[in-house]
């Protein structure tokens, strides 16, 4: 049952079986979580959030286009979702548009110490979360959910070259933070 | 001696530089320490991306969603059901209504007394004449004002169980 593809799970719900749904929930919560918790830098909001995402999703069910992309469509939705929670709890956040063009410089005041230092993923996790909102989520959906610039523009409903200004920045700006934090040396 | 902006080596990670430019990007770090040091850590931070930690919801999150869902979608059946008993009793006073003009209709008829277009023509006056009554100056203030009644009161009906939903649904 669990090699079922999203297109067929979704069939078997259009047929009455709301319970397979449970499949599809399984499949993206965690992905899709980690990429709300580093948006809105707040696990609670971003169970919250993913929550009223997967409803809005199954309600949604019916207007999805076989055509699309599942994850594609859901993770719009998550984006939205959690765009929304965002605009109505602090609309100063950032200005989205003209974040792009400014010069982007990560500061982590992330405490580690030399035990986390070996678990880097974690350490990138928590500096992930100080970056702007759509910084944080393109370096999620290009590396945790593996899509392109194109299916990462058609989720932020942004271009494929802003997708690709933000993703050079934010690896930019990440390297040169794991650099000043001594994670990984230059190699000269 | 010329080096490599971070943009040309980030498309050259993400594969999107043509053939010419790779051949000439490839030609700077070959012969460039720097650049070479900069393209490592690029590849470096890159790869340590591709091993980012995937973050765990807690272990009832999925139950937690499907109760959600199944109570929005009993709540959404009863909300189905509350909208059809409404308009069944709105269907059911016009019923009434014209079962009522009907029967005045009705009591007024004496058929030893007329042919069948006299009588026709009687009822449709007796009717539009009841009609006329009802709706006159004077009574519709009244019908206006129990119809408002009426409508306010199911509104109020409508959105208080619609509240009470929403939050029973959360």
């Amino acid at each position: 049952m669990k090699d079922l593809s999203d297109l067929e799970i979704i069939e078997s719900i259009r047929n009455g079986n709301d319970s397979d749904y449970s499949l599809l929930i399984d499949r993206y919560k965690n992905r899709a979580f980690s990429m709300l918790s580093r948006m809105l830098k707040n696990n609670m909001d971003a169970e919250e959030v993913l929550q009223d995402s997967f409803l809005k999703a199954f309600t949604g069910l019916r207007n999805f286009k076989n055509e699309a992309k599942f994850s594609t469509w859901f993770y719009r939705i998550v984006y939205n979702t959690a765009l929304t929670r965002l605009s109505g709890k602090l609309r100063k956040i950032e200005n989205e548009t003209s974040s792009i063009d400014d010069k982007l410089e990560l500061q982590s005041n992330y405490d580690y110490n030399s035990s986390e230092k070996e678990d880097l993923s974690k350490f990138l996790g928590e500096v992930i979360k100080e970056l702007p909102t759509k910084y944080a989520s393109v370096i999620n959906l290009f590396y945790l959910e593996g899509m392109s610039c194109e299916e990462i523009s058609e989720v932020m409903n942004i271009t494929v070259a802003s997708v690709k200004v933000i993703l050079h920045r934010s690896r930019n700006a990440l390297k040169d933070l794991l650099i000043s934090k001594d994670y990984i040396k230059e190699i000269i | 001696m010329k080096t490599l902006s971070d943009e040309v080596l980030n498309r050259y990670i993400d594969g999107e530089l043509n053939r010419d430019e790779k051949r000439e990007a490839e030609e700077v770090i070959k012969n460039s320490t720097e650049d070479r040091a900069r393209l490592n850590t690029l590849l470096n931070t890159d790869h340590s991306l591709r091993n980012l930690a995937v973050l765990e919801v807690s272990s009832n999150f999925t139950s937690v969603v499907m109760k959600r869902i199944q109570r929005s979608l009993r709540s959404r059946q009863e909300q189905k059901k509350f909208i059809v008993g409404i308009v069944s009793i709105f269907i059911i006073m016009c019923f009434a209504v014209v079962g009522i003009i009907g029967f005045e209709i009705v009591k007024n008829f004496n058929p030893e007394t007329s042919s069948m277009i006299k009588d026709s023509i009687k009822y449709i006056t007796s009717a539009s004449q009841l009609i006329s009554n009802i709706f006159n100056n004077r009574n519709i203030s009244i019908v206006g004002g129990v119809f408002s009644f009426g409508l306010i009161i199911s509104a109020w009906f409508f959105f208080d169980y619609s509240r009470m939903l929403r939050k029973a649904r959360k």
